[in-house]
């Protein structure tokens, strides 16, 4: 399956958006509150939950989930934690009350969901036109923060207390905790495996809820290990169990925390690998190395998308889409360094005054 | 000798003015050819008792890398015009450089001396 577009109207900080999508790799930049974690979460929460409803494929609905257990209200809720749990207060805020739309198609076919915020009670999600379990794989959402070494109990306490804490935390650590898959490894899947190896100088191993670095010089527990390297561990396991196939779909707010831009070589390679294996990527990115990264290393028949998100005017806010990485416009990293340069320049010609 | 194409003497400050096109950029153009040329030609002039004023580095490259990576290479030009061997040079003998990409950049901001392209 693949994300082909998103129409929104009134959602969040969207008056109105219509974003084509690529069946590989799309990339959001913006500024901060330009709302790109917001289409992020708002994706993975309809797949998430579409897929409970009709049961999609992979790992995620066919071992963790049950059939039919969620809903979309439930999961926006979890995943954005609106005050007092109040789903209406995710409609675009106005003088008068509003609803939201949101449209996605995949396959050539609609979703459409409403819901608004007429009243303070609790607002229901209409949904017209189901997709088929064809059209749903393993979604995959990889938070800004790690999570593997704070995977203990977190659980556990999560599923038997309320407790504030956005679901993404914790639907990231169901699938990390999923068994490796039984089987032979095929080869493009052993391929991305020897990459995170050789660049963590180690394997994943687990022994109850606990996660180890396995080296040469012996297992390190999660918690002493570089959160950075935890990242491209937790992808080395997603990959391992098998959540991370075609059909699934990845989306990893700011892949560049906590990385060293030298790391960043290989979290793009793998990233790039994965979409050549028929995976979907949604990622979010303040980061240059990033796009250079893609820029650099893309092959003719790579599939990639880079959406610039841009407030056009007061509370409106726009999104300009091109494959063509030196067309991204607005293109808000490169600005900012544009501007350093010209600062740098005139500093350097009042010195020699 | 290595030398800068250019030397411009100003009332305040002395501009060394280098010139790249696309053409002749090479890789290690900093250590290999843009700082011994700055460095010759400053112990040129200090040796003709020409230094009593401040310098200038002006690198003008005729070529368009994006923003980020030219910030990286003034600042690079800038790290090995003061430090070339295992200890930095005692005094900095540039106030500063400037890498500039275009000949519109270099009217920008050196207006008094119009630049054109030669074909």
């Amino acid at each position: 399956m693949a994300i082909e577009r998103l129409e929104l109207t009134n959602f969040t900080a969207f008056d109105y958006l219509n974003i084509e999508f690529s069946p590989g790799i799309n990339i959001f930049i913006g500024k901060n509150g330009t709302g790109k974690t917001m289409l992020l979460k708002l994706l993975y929460s309809v797949l998430y939950s579409e897929g409970q409803v009709i049961g999609g494929q992979g790992p995620l609905f066919e071992t963790i989930l049950p059939k039919k257990e969620g809903s979309l209200e439930t999961k926006l809720i979890g995943v954005f934690l609106p005050h007092q749990g109040r789903l209406g207060r995710l409609v675009k805020r106005s003088k008068v009350s509003s609803t939201a739309e949101i449209r996605i198609y995949s396959n050539g076919k609609p979703l459409t969901f409403t819901f608004s915020n007429h009243s303070l009670s609790d607002a229901k999600v209409q949904r017209r036109r189901k997709w088929t379990k064809q059209d749903l794989g393993t979604p995959v959402y990889i938070p800004v923060k790690e999570m593997l070494a704070h995977g203990p109990g977190l659980r556990s306490l999560y599923k038997s207390r309320l407790i504030h804490f956005p679901e993404i935390y914790i639907d990231i650590l169901d699938l990390a905790y999923l068994p490796s898959l039984r089987g032979r490894i095929d080869a493009s899947r052993e391929k991305l495996l020897g990459l995170i190896r050789r660049t963590i100088s180690g394997k994943v191993e687990r022994e109850d809820e606990f996660f180890f670095l396995r080296m040469q010089r012996g297992k390190i527990e999660f918690p002493l290990v570089a959160e950075g390297m935890r990242k491209l561990a937790l992808i080395w396991l997603l990959i391992q169990n098998g959540t991370l196939l075609e059909g699934s779909t990845l989306f990893w707010d700011e892949p560049e925390a906590n990385l060293n831009p030298e790391l960043m070589r290989t979290v793009i390679d793998i990233l790039l690998e994965l979409q050549r294996n028929g995976i979907q990527i949604f990622l979010a990115s303040h980061s240059y190395v990033v796009l250079k990264l893609f820029d650099l290393l893309k092959k003719e028949s790579d599939s990639i998308a880079f959406h610039s998100l841009f407030s056009k005017r007061k509370g409106h806010i726009a999104c300009n889409s091109t494959k063509d990485y030196l067309r991204i416009d607005p293109n808000a990293i490169s600005d900012t360094y544009a501007n350093l340069y010209d600062e740098d320049i005139e500093r350097a010609l009042k010195r020699s005054k | 000798m290595m030398l800068v194409d250019f030397v411009v003497e100003e009332t305040e400050r002395t501009l060394l003015i280098e010139v790249k096109d696309l053409g002749k950029l090479r890789s290690n153009i900093i250590s290999n050819n843009l700082v011994p040329k700055c460095r010759d030609s400053y112990c040129y002039l200090h040796l003709m008792r020409e230094d009593r004023k401040k310098f200038l580095y002006v690198v003008l490259i005729l070529y368009k890398p994006e923003s980020p990576l030219l910030m990286n290479f003034a600042d690079r030009l800038r790290s090995r015009l003061r430090k070339e061997t295992d200890k930095p040079w005692k005094r900095e003998y540039v106030s500063d450089c400037v890498a500039l990409t275009s000949i519109e950049k270099w009217n920008t901001y050196f207006p008094e001396y119009q630049a054109t392209a030669i074909t």
